[in-house]
Formats: structure tokens, C-alpha cells, sequence
């Protein structure tokens, strides 16, 4: 609840004490405003903390920034209703409202009674502890075995051995016994053990059998669970999971298992962190646009730019120096830009950029979840939008409302549709004021083709400074792009790149659809090193997804494989990438023939035995990124 | 000395899917804090034990307290000669202290301009302040480089034990973008272990006060100290055995994965060592501070008076405070200003706002001379005061706060460095790199061979 400085206000709460005693009173607060630059609010305001009727605690309120605030008073209550008060009255006279000051309650928590009789077990105690104490050295002992044992079993994803376990009992005993300590500080402390040891910060692998070193060998049942498990869930093994793997039964039952774990919202981050990796979905919230430079690149206003230069080269004349002529015309540009930015052209909301993570997370979600052909990722007549996102993509027809992203069916020959044509991968291909064809052919070489270019030799200039400045102003995007390829160095790579990404130049680089740029018509078509020609992404899409369905299959394929397994792709796993690939095709590209052949396949079920019968590796659970890297869950 | 490796590790560690988790088991195990402690410095150690200490044998301590935007020029510099010089407005609460200070003018920060960089004056000017490297601008490629403190930390830490102790009177916030596109690691931290890795500072002064002398009353601040370590090794011994048992069953690349989790471990076992090392705690006959004070004068005198209780316990001889960082927008009602000090630094040439300003650098010296006198009533083991065995820089990363210049910025240096400083002056160093005077700290504290730091081209002789 947010009450403002200019408002008198009054709000309150009644909190209910079980029993006569010592109570204290937590009051959590915020103070809020929004940011208004070179402008201040000196309004005030009084807070009144009242329990009852009376008052525990008074503040004046100013502006503080975003400070947070805790207030604690101890308050004897009888046993009963308590009413609690905040209010808050603005001070006289009030100044400039100019900064929205407020400030947010966030809770009030009643805590009591305080006296030791009064304690309880906290509510989660049975969770750890599900007996009482024992009285006997011995059976205390013999608890500990068995709450270690089992803790220790979990954290580590396999059975451990008898001398780990009375290494911890004497850890917990040790602690126990120091003066002051319990029971329970024991056990903590030798559960800190086993999360800071390596037996859970890395992923012991053990297999079953004898096998001479060097050879390959299936992993043992635990392991593949546990591989299992970081693949699909990015979590540990369940209890179903482990309960199959100490019975040896989890690869008699592996498609069953695979299907149940697809099933399990728990794979909603395989969706979340495969996406956000391999389509840099996640980025689409951070990357830097400027949303005001985009707009204008396409909507040239003179008058404004000249402002800009103006204000511009009249703030490097020190103030002292200014002549009364300049500075008044570095308040009348000054007057013009700030027009602008007020001006009506299309923002990029946080909310917008949400919308938009979440669109090419539905749409991962809904091919995985609905089993459909894989080929759906790069052109199909569906996506998810909210009514944002569709007013911004320029679909306002379909009528879509709501903050809620909802399956959408896209009007006959939209252009959007596939991942090559969302917000996310338009806009983390780009540069912060443009679009950048050169990024975006590359990501397209990179992610869908399995063709990345070889980096650019040294010293090569950027775009802007290969052209001047009047140049550039004066070009399309396409003319200079052609300039800086015209070297034949460059040009053997460009070639291969830039026909790709001007083929998105139609979007900019907010992922909105546009015709020009720059009083510039948009020129899309194109031909591909491989032949192929087309005349807009529309076209483009089709190739990619018929003419080169192969190319995009082993990449697709690679990805996810690199994504199991944790490590990059070596030349010995080309026969594996080619036998999904086979299965793909034999199954009408479904999501679930991508995922049954990377569990089915050699390196996801064996690897290579480092020296006899016990040779186990390691693998740090988060597993070590080389096109993918694996982020962590969400706190 | 921190290996390459260490900083790596924790890198990678923070990377892991677990990093939360870790976090929570950081706080038990302990994150490595503090340099930890090579067999070189040992057998260095009678070298460095003539060195940090003063000529009448007692230690010599070092600290660096950065407050934020710069300061009201006009009012900041002193008029008059070296020694005969008139206090202005802003530094007058130094009177008492007059002869224990030195006001230097022309210290620059040439790397924390703009440059190539463009914006971002308040991430620089405090991220440079005591490294004096220029920043790699960016939210999480981070690149600063080793700050003084820690480089003298590094040489002296082993004599107490703690190798330096970092202070702040700041909200936490170390993982966002904070200005114009730099990491928040570069606004609120001043002190750097190395390039990529902060030493992120305590704001807790209930928190400062346990770690240096033990929880709970006083009388058995030790055995709880003391306790906390012994619980510490147990895990520590148990980790050891596991990756003993480990080892000797892993392939060589996977070993060296599971060495170097050992060099993190290493790091932990070195703390334990010390702390055996140095037996029981000091515990001073003083109540525990309760947590974050209401007042704003309060808490900055609370952690100045846990900076001198760690120098006068000889608990460490490096600390870093940061009053805030540079940027900073807190209001200061305590002195009716509902302003923020940011929002005010912006001036514009009004002259309330200037005064309004000049008031907050007023108020931020009043609290530092206040530590001063503390610390020069405070008898030192030699009969000289604490002060005098002290050379603790007071200074702010901007220089005018209006117009984010990073030229005569303004320093205090207070102490007499047990006898090597000539305070009681009003110095112009003309055009000299900040760094130049950090050279010169380093070497009188006795670190051999530092023949650079930062963006230094020489030494500061005139101190």
C-alpha cells in the first residue's frame, strides 16, 4: 500500500495477540518518488505509528531516495484485537509537488510474546527433524546416521559411503557438544560440510562394471539420472528418479521417464534457459536501444537534428564564455529537443521488452508441449502476443487485449511468424540507435545455418568510421553496407552475411515493421552464396525452412546437444548428430524425436573410463559453457 | 598474494547454478574476505615487520576514507601560506586538528575523465579513486585494477589478523548497472583485491564489530571467536577428506577442475591459520553497536570509532570507509537539507544550491575531524597518539561535483606516519597524479619494488 506525502492518510489493521506478553511490532516501510532530473520536492511529511490509540513512534518524512525504512517497537499486549495505525499528514505549507513523493507499507508483522515459555518449534522444524531429540549419546548417534545420511545421499545424487557418513556424525557431535550449542546447530553445521564439499559442488559419475582404461562404458543408473535431470530441469533428480536409479532400473524405463519429465512444469526451464541461450531471449530485457534515435532514423525531422547539433557545439563553449546571442540560442535548441523526446514516437517499455522474452518463450513452450515439427521454429502462421506487442508489431487488427500473451494466428502473409521475425532476436541483433545486418546475417550463419563466419580480420573499421559522417547521413544502410564490402577481403565473408540480414532490414531495430528508412524506400531481396534468391524475409524463411531444412536441423540438433552434454561439439560427435538428425526426419521433425535421440545417444549415455572399475569424473553441475552457457535458476 | 586462480575460481563459482546457494554457505565457510597468506610473505615477514611499523616500534596504519560529488571549490581551499594558511568555510571543523593535516592541492585523477568512455563521471570517480586505472566500461565485463590499500594489504596483512577491514555507510548494491552503463562493483566499491574482484565493504557496524572481536557480551567475545573457528575447521577438515577421496579417482583434466575449487579452499584454511596463529581475540570493554543507527551522524561516527578500535587492537593497519559513493542522493535533514546531494551538486551556479552543498562537505569534514581528535587523544604502545602513528587520506573522486572534473581534487592527509609525514601544511602539488601520492604511502609503509601504481609518473617527495 502507497500512501503520498501530499494526502493526509490514514490506514490501519487489526493484529490479534494470542496470549498476555512482550510483543514487538515491525513496521516495514519505503520511500518512493519518481525521478525528475534538476527538480526537487521539498515537501514533508509526518508519519504517525499508533497502537491502540497511542503513539509508539513518530517521523518526519522527507525525499531519501528509495530508502527503506524498519521501525520495531516493543509493546506489552494483552490477549485480544490490536488495532494498528499508520497515518500520515502533510506539512504546511506544501512546496512544488514535483517528484510523486510517497511512502510504500510494506508489511506490519506482529512477533510475540517474547517469553521463553512462549517459544515454539518453527513451523518447518519436522522437515529436518521429524522426531523429537533423543535422551542417549546413542540413539542420538544413531539420529544423526540417519538425517545425515540421508541429507548427504541427496546433496551428492548417489549413494555415499559409510565413512562419509561418520565423518559428518562427528562433525555434528563435535558441534553438539561445545557449550551453549544443540542438538540441531550439530546437524547444520555438518550439512554446511556437505554443501561446501565437492561431492555436491560437481557431479561425480561413476559407471557399473569393469572396463579397462580409456575404453567407453555406459555411466551407471545414478548418473544418467542426474544427467537426466540438469538436462531437462536444470535441477536434481527427483525421488522417482533416484528410486528407479538405486532399484538399476531408470534405463529399462527411459522414454516413459523422459515423458514424465517433459510433462513436469519443472521443464519449463529447458524452455527458459535452452531459448534464452540459443536465441539470446533473455538478453532482448537488456540490450541497449535507444529507443528516440530508431524513431528518428526513420522519421528525419531537420529542424530537430540541427537543434541537437546546435546545443551540441554551443555546450562546449565554457558558460563564462557564451555570448548572450549563444546563449539564448542554446536554450532555444535545448527548447527544440526536449520537444522532441516529449513528442509522440513509439517507446520501448521495460513491459515492452517482457512481452517480448515471453513471446519466444511461448512459442519454444507451445512446440515442445504440442510435440510439433521443429521447422515450426522459422516460419509458421502463429505467435503470442499481448495487446502491446501486437499494436507494436503493427497487428492491431487482430484485436488482441490484455497484458496476457495469448495464441495468436497471424493474418496471411504477415511477415512475422518463426523466431527470426520476434522482437528478441531483432533487437539483440542490433546496434543501440540501428539495425545492424551484419550482426543479424551473422546470427542467422551462426544459430540457424551452423555456418559461422570467421571473425573479421584486425584493424578493420566499424561501419561509421569507414564512411564519413555526411556520408552515412546520406546512405542506406544497404549502399554503405555495399561500400564497406566493395574491399575484396571483406567482401568473400560479407557476401555470405549481408544478404541475410538485409532481408531483416524491413524490422528496425526495436522489431517494428517499417518501408523506409531515412526517406529511404527498404530493399529486402537477395541471393545466397548457395543460389537461392528471395525478395523479402517472407521468402527468406521458406529457403531457410525447405532449401536449407538440412542445415538448420544439424544446427538446431548441435545446440541442444552442446546444451545436454555440457561441453562443445568434437569431430567424433558428428555420427551422433547425424543419426537425431535421421530421427528427426523419420518422425516428422518432432520436438520429441530431438529430445528421445540426445537422451538415446551415445554421449549422453557413456563416456570414457579414466583408469579401472571405479573411475568416476567430474562434471561441475553448471555444466562448463561453449556455445551455451547455463544460467542459474531463478532465486 | 591472491593467485590468477583464485579470482578465476570464485568467477566460476559465481557462475555455478548453485551460486545462491553458495552464497548462503559463503557466510559459514566464509567467501574469501582477505588476501590470504603465502609462505613467501612468511618467510618475508622480518622484513615486513621492520617495515610497517614506525621508528619507535609501533604499528603503522593506513586508511582511506572517500566521501561523494566532489566539493564547493570556492569554498574547500584554504588561503594563505603552506604553514600560515586560513581554513575555509567547508574544512574549518579542523581547526582542533590543524596541525595533524595536510591540505593538498593539485592531486589529479586523469583516468577517471571521460576519455573515450563518455558519461559515467560517479562510477569512475569512484572506482579510480584508489586504483587510478581507467575502468573497462561495461555492466559485466569488470576491469579495474588493484586499488593501494590492498596493495599495501597484501605486503603488511600478515602481521594482524586481519590483512585490511573495508567500511561503508552505503545501501548494498553491487549487481545492476549503475551509471551510464558501468557495473555498480565500480560506484560502491573502493577497494580492489584485484582487477575483477572488489573487496565489498561491511555497512553493518554490528556485523564490523563481530568479525573483528566476536559475538555476543563482552568477556566472552573470545571463546565464541574461538568457537566460530573451531566450527569453521570442522567443516574445513570434512571438505578436505572428500576431495582427498575424490582425487584419487579423477582424470587429469577433472583434477585440475578439482583444484582449483582446493586454491578457494586453501583460502578459507589460511584465514583458520591465522586466526590460530594470532590466538584469541582482543575484546574490548565496549557494548556491541546494535545494528544501523537511526541518525546519519551516528552511524559515520560508529564506523570511525570501529576503524580506530581495529587500529588501536592492532586487529588490522589498512581500511578503506566509504561515506557513500560518488553520486549519492541522500538527503541530509539532520541538517535541513531535504535535497538530495547529487541533485544539489548539479548547481547550476544558483547560489542556495551551492550554499546547500557546501553545507554537506561541511558537515562530512565535521564528522571526519571528530574521528581525528579521537584518534589524537587515543594513546598508541609508544606513547605518541594513534594519529600520529596514521596516515589516513580523506578525499573525494569528483573535484566540482557540477561540472565532474577530476583535476585539484580535493585531499585531506591526516597523521604524522609516525613521524615521516610533515602535516600541519597547505600543499600545491601542481599537476601530479593522485597515484604518485599512493607510491609514496606504499613505500613509507615499507612495500619493496612497486615502482608503478595506476596511471603514477613518479613519486609525491613534498608530504
Amino acid at each position: 500500500m502507497q500512501l503520498s506525502y501530499y494526502q493526509p492518510a490514514r490506514v490501519g489493521q487489526t493484529l490479534t495477540a494470542a496470549h498476555a506478553g512482550d510483543y514487538e511490532v515491525e513496521l516495514d516501510l519505503q520511500l518512493v518518488e519518481r525521478y525528475v532530473d534538476n527538480q526537487f520536492d521539498l515537501n514533508e511529511a509526518d508519519l504517525v505509528f499508533k497502537i491502540n490509540d497511542q503513539v509508539v513512534h513518530e517521523r518526519r518524512l522527507v525525499r531519501e531516495g528509495w530508502q527503506s525504512v524498519k521501525v520495531v517497537v516493543a509493546s506489552p499486549l494483552a490477549p485480544g484485537s490490536h488495532d494498528v495505525v499508520v497515518e500520515l499528514y502533510p506539512r504546511i505549507p506544501a512546496q512544488p509537488k514535483v517528484r510523486d513523493l510517497g511512502v510504500r507499507i510494506n508489511h506490519v508483522v506482529l512477533r510475540g510474546p517474547m517469553a521463553r515459555e512462549h517459544w515454539v518449534t518453527p513451523a518447518r522444524y519436522a522437515e529436518t527433524f521429524p522426531r523429537p531429540v533423543p535422551e542417549t549419546e546413542a540413539a542420538q548417534d544413531a539420529y544423526r546416521r540417519e538425517l545425515l545420511g540421508a541429507f548427504a545421499t541427496k546433496a551428492y545424487r548417489r549413494p555415499v559411503a559409510a565413512s562419509t557418513v561418520d565423518a559428518l556424525v562427528d562433525v555434528a557431535r563435535g558441534v553438539s557438544a561445545q557449550p551453549g550449542s544443540t542438538f540441531e546447530q550439530g546437524v547444520a553445521q555438518a550439512m554446511v560440510a556437505v554443501l561446501a564439499s565437492p561431492g555436491f559442488l560437481f557431479r561425480e559419475e561413476s559407471i557399473a562394471g569393469e572396463f579397462a582404461a580409456g575404453t567407453i562404458a555406459a555411466v551407471d543408473e545414478f548418473a544418467l539420472a542426474s544427467r537426466l535431470s540438469y538436462f531437462l530441469w536444470s535441477s536434481m533428480p527427483d525421488d522417482t528418479l533416484f528410486a528407479l536409479a538405486a532399484a538399476g532400473e531408470l534405463r529399462a524405463n527411459l522414454p516413459a521417464q523422459v515423458a514424465r519429465m517433459l510433462a513436469d512444469p519443472r521443464s519449463g526451464q529447458l524452455v527458459e534457459n535452452f531459448a534464452g541461450q540459443w536465441l539470446q531471449a533473455r538478453d532482448v530485457v537488456t540490450v541497449p536501444i535507444q529507443d528516440f534515435d530508431v524513431h528518428l532514423r526513420e522519421n528525419r525531422d531537420p529542424e530537430l537534428l540541427a537543434a541537437y547539433q546546435t546545443f551540441r557545439d554551443l555546450s562546449l563553449i565554457p558558460r563564462s564564455e557564451r555570448s548572450p546571442e549563444q546563449v539564448e540560442r542554446r536554450s532555444a535548441a535545448l527548447e527544440i529537443v526536449r520537444g522532441g523526446y516529449r513528442s509522440d514516437y513509439p517507446r520501448l517499455s521495460g513491459d515492452l521488452r517482457e512481452a517480448m522474452q515471453r513471446e519466444t518463450e511461448l512459442y519454444f513452450d507451445h512446440i515442445l508441449r504440442e510435440d510439433r515439427s521443429v521447422i515450426e521454429l522459422l516460419d509458421s502462421d502463429y505467435t503470442f502476443l499481448n495487446a502491446d506487442l501486437a499494436e507494436h508489431y503493427g497487428l492491431e487488427s487482430l484485436g488482441i487485449e490484455g497484458e496476457e500473451l495469448q495464441k495468436v494466428t497471424l493474418p496471411e502473409d504477415s511477415v512475422r511468424g518463426g523466431v527470426l521475425t520476434q522482437g528478441t532476436v531483432l533487437l539483440v541483433t542490433s546496434n543501440p540507435t540501428r539495425t545492424s545486418p551484419v550482426k543479424r546475417g551473422v546470427f542467422i550463419l551462426e544459430n540457424i545455418l551452423g555456418a559461422p563466419p570467421p571473425p573479421p580480420p584486425p584493424n578493420i573499421p566499424g561501419l561509421e568510421d569507414a564512411v564519413t559522417a555526411e556520408e552515412l547521413g546520406k546512405l542506406s544502410l544497404r549502399e554503405t553496407l555495399a561500400l564497406h564490402a566493395s574491399e575484396p577481403t571483406c567482401a568473400s565473408c560479407h557476401q555470405r552475411m549481408d544478404p541475410l540480414g538485409l532481408a531483416l532490414e524491413s524490422f528496425n531495430a526495436m522489431g517494428k515493421f517499417r518501408e523506409e528508412e531515412m526517406n529511404l524506400p527498404i530493399e529486402t531481396e537477395g541471393r545466397l552464396i548457395s543460389g537461392e534468391s528471395f525478395t523479402d524475409i517472407r521468402e527468406l524463411k521458406r529457403i531457410l525452412a525447405h532449401e536449407r531444412r538440412d542445415d538448420f536441423l544439424h544446427t538446431l540438433v548441435e545446440k541442444m546437444l552442446t546444451y545436454a552434454l555440457g561441453r562443445g561439439m568434437e569431430y567424433y560427435d558428428i555420427v551422433t548428430i547425424d543419426q537425431i538428425v535421421d530421427r528427426l526426419e523419420a518422425n516428422e521433425f518432432r520436438m520429441s524425436a530431438l529430445i528421445e535421440g540426445i537422451v538415446a545417444s551415445a554421449p549422453f549415455q557413456q563416456t570414457r573410463v579414466v583408469q579401472s572399475a571405479v573411475a568416476e569424473s567430474l562434471l561441475v553441475n553448471d555444466r562448463p559453457s561453449v556455445t551455451l552457457t547455463r544460467p542459474p535458476p531463478a532465486p | 598474494m591472491k593467485t590468477p586462480a583464485d579470482s578465476e575460481l570464485r568467477r566460476h563459482l559465481q557462475s555455478m547454478s548453485r551460486r545462491h546457494f553458495l552464497r548462503g554457505v559463503g557466510a559459514t565457510l566464509a567467501v574469501p574476505t582477505f588476501a590470504s597468506l603465502m609462505p613467501s610473505k612468511m618467510l618475508a615477514a622480518t622484513h615486513a615487520l621492520e617495515t610497517a611499523t614506525t621508528a619507535t616500534g609501533a604499528p603503522l596504519r593506513t586508511a582511506f576514507v572517500t566521501f561523494p560529488n566532489g566539493a564547493i571549490p570556492d569554498q574547500w581551499w584554504p588561503t594563505g601560506g603552506s604553514a600560515n594558511f586560513a581554513l575555509s568555510e567547508s574544512l574549518k571543523a579542523l581547526e582542533p586538528v590543524r596541525d595533524q593535516v595536510q591540505i593538498f592541492a593539485g592531486l589529479d585523477h586523469a583516468n577517471a575523465n571521460p576519455g573515450k568512455d563518455g558519461a559515467g563521471d560517479h562510477a569512475r570517480g569512484n572506482g579510480v579513486f584508489l586504483t587510478g586505472v581507467r575502468l573497462n566500461k561495461s555492466a559485466t565485463d569488470i576491469r579495474a585494477g588493484i586499488s593501494i590499500d590492498q596493495v599495501i594489504a597484501q605486503d603488511i596483512g600478515h602481521l594482524t589478523r586481519f590483512p585490511s577491514l573495508e567500511l561503508t555507510c552505503d545501501e548494498r548494491r553491487t549487481s545492476k548497472v549503475c551509471d551510464s552503463g558501468y557495473s555498480c562493483a565500480y560506484q560502491y566499491n573502493i577497494s580492489w583485491q584485484d582487477a575483477s574482484t572488489p573487496m565489498t565493504a561491511e555497512r553493518d557496524p554490528r556485523l564490523v564489530f563481530e568479525r573483528l572481536f566476536g559475538a555476543g557480551e563482552h568477556g566472552r567475545r573470545s571463546q565464541n571467536a574461538q568457537q566460530r573457528m573451531a566450527d569453521r575447521r570442522s567443516v574445513l577438515d570434512f571438505v578436505m577428506a572428500d576431495a582427498r577421496r575424490m582425487n584419487r579417482q579423477l582424470g587429469h583434466d577433472d583434477q585440475e577442475k578439482l583444484d582449483q575449487y582446493l586454491t578457494g579452499v586453501r583460502d578459507v584454511e589460511s584465514r583458520i591459520q591465522r586466526a590460530e596463529q594470532f590466538g584469541p581475540t582482543v575484546d574490548p570493554a565496549v557494548e556491541t553497536p546494535e545494528g544501523i543507527p537511526e541518525s546519519r551522524a551516528e552511524y559515520v561516527r560508529i564506523m570511525y570509532d570501529l576503524m580506530l578500535l581495529a587500529f588501536k587492537t592492532d586487529s588490522t593497519r589498512v581500511a578503506t570507509f566509504v561515506l557513500a559513493h560518488d553520486g549519492d542522493n541522500r538527503s541530509f535533514s539532520e541538517i535541513g537539507i531535504n535535497e538530495g546531494h547529487h541533485d544539489l551538486s548539479h548547481h547550476r551556479n544558483r547560489e542556495d544550491r551551492i550554499a546547500k552543498v557546501a553545507a554537506i562537505d561541511k558537515w562530512y569534514v565535521e564528522q571526519f575531524s571528530a574521528f581525528l581528535q579521537r584518534m589524537d587523544e587515543t594513546e598508541d604502545v609508544d606513547g605518541n597518539s594513534l594519529l600520529f602513528n596514521s596516515r589516513i587520506v580523506y578525499g573525494s573522486g569528483n573535484a566540482d561535483g557540477n561540472r565532474h572534473t577530476h583535476e585539484n581534487l580535493p585531499v585531506l592527509l591526516a597523521g604524522g606516519g609516525g613521524g615521516q609525514l610533515q602535516a600541519g601544511r597547505f600543499v600545491s602539488h601542481g599537476q601530479t597524479p593522485m597515484s604518485n601520492l599512493f607510491l609514496t604511502l606504499a613505500d613509507q609503509v615499507g612495500v619493496q619494488g612497486l615502482g608503478r601504481f595506476g596511471d603514477s609518473t613518479g613519486r609525491l617527495t613534498n608530504v
